[in-house]
């Protein structure tokens, strides 16, 4: 595998539903998507309320980024993004100095 | 890659295909599969000796971790299975097929054809599986009552 067509992601699993919602996926450039043809881009996908509604565990709907363009930039963005506390950060990726950089980051 | 072979593949996709060289001698190839979720679906083209090597780099194995684990003796024999019907081969999560020239086309489509299945395999997730085993459960007992 490429390291730059990384993947991390945010999976939600309802305790009183079956299944679970892909609500965020931030992605590396590993190819064109439908909406931006014959353009390659990090890009996020991250799930609509119409989605959810209309009963999709995921959603077509993705933006292209620049806030990240390598694994660590991306680990960053996402444990800040998705509002990961301090001790599971800790908990989930240890030994990573992503803390420091959440204070100081965009 | 040879511009002959880029061209004669153009053509058959009815100008619908892009090629750009991802590292020095592999090549991803932009054609207009997509996923579900819009992403395009990954194809890499290496030449080892006379042949094309047509593979994924994980790719599939990774979009399937979304929602779906390989984590069972059942589950890894599915996904084998699919694998070998669609003649494809697999090693360390990689998917892959081998060309020549004159058959890189409709070898192409049976990749993008045998990914397309592997990725579907997140239809089996056990929500899925038991809404299905209930329904026909209701018709089993249906019938037989």
């Amino acid at each position: 595998m490429f390291p730059e067509n990384f993947s991390i992601g945010l999976v939600y699993s309802p305790k009183h539903e079956k299944g679970s919602y892909e609500i965020l996926r931030c992605d590396g450039p590993h190819g064109e998507h439908e909406m931006f043809p014959h353009h390659v881009h990090f890009h996020i996908h991250e799930i609509t309320s119409a989605a959810l509604e209309n009963g999709l565990k995921e959603d077509r709907n993705m933006e292209i980024t620049d806030k990240y363009t390598n694994f660590d930039d991306v680990l960053r963005f996402f444990v800040k993004h998705i509002n990961l506390k301090s001790e599971d950060i800790n908990r989930f990726f240890p030994g990573k100095d992503l803390q420091a950089e959440l204070k100081f980051g965009n | 890659m040879n511009q002959k072979i880029i061209d004669k593949l153009k053509t058959q996709f009815n100008g619908r295909l892009r090629i750009a060289e991802k590292r020095p001698g592999i090549w991803q190839l932009y054609i207009p599969f997509y996923h579900e979720d819009g992403d395009m679906i990954v194809i890499f083209l290496k030449q080892e000796g006379n042949e094309w090597k047509i593979s994924d780099y994980a790719m599939a194995i990774m979009r399937l971790s979304y929602s779906y684990d390989i984590d069972t003796e059942n589950k890894e024999k599915i996904f084998q299975k699919i694998i070998a019907e669609n003649g494809l081969k697999e090693e360390d999560g990689n998917i892959f097929v081998y060309a020549h020239d004159e058959n890189l086309y409709p070898t192409l489509l049976q990749f993008v054809h045998g990914i397309s299945k592997l990725t579907s395999m997140r239809y089996f997730r056990r929500e899925v599986i038991e809404s299905l085993f209930y329904e026909q459960l209701d018709e089993y007992i249906y019938f037989y009552s």
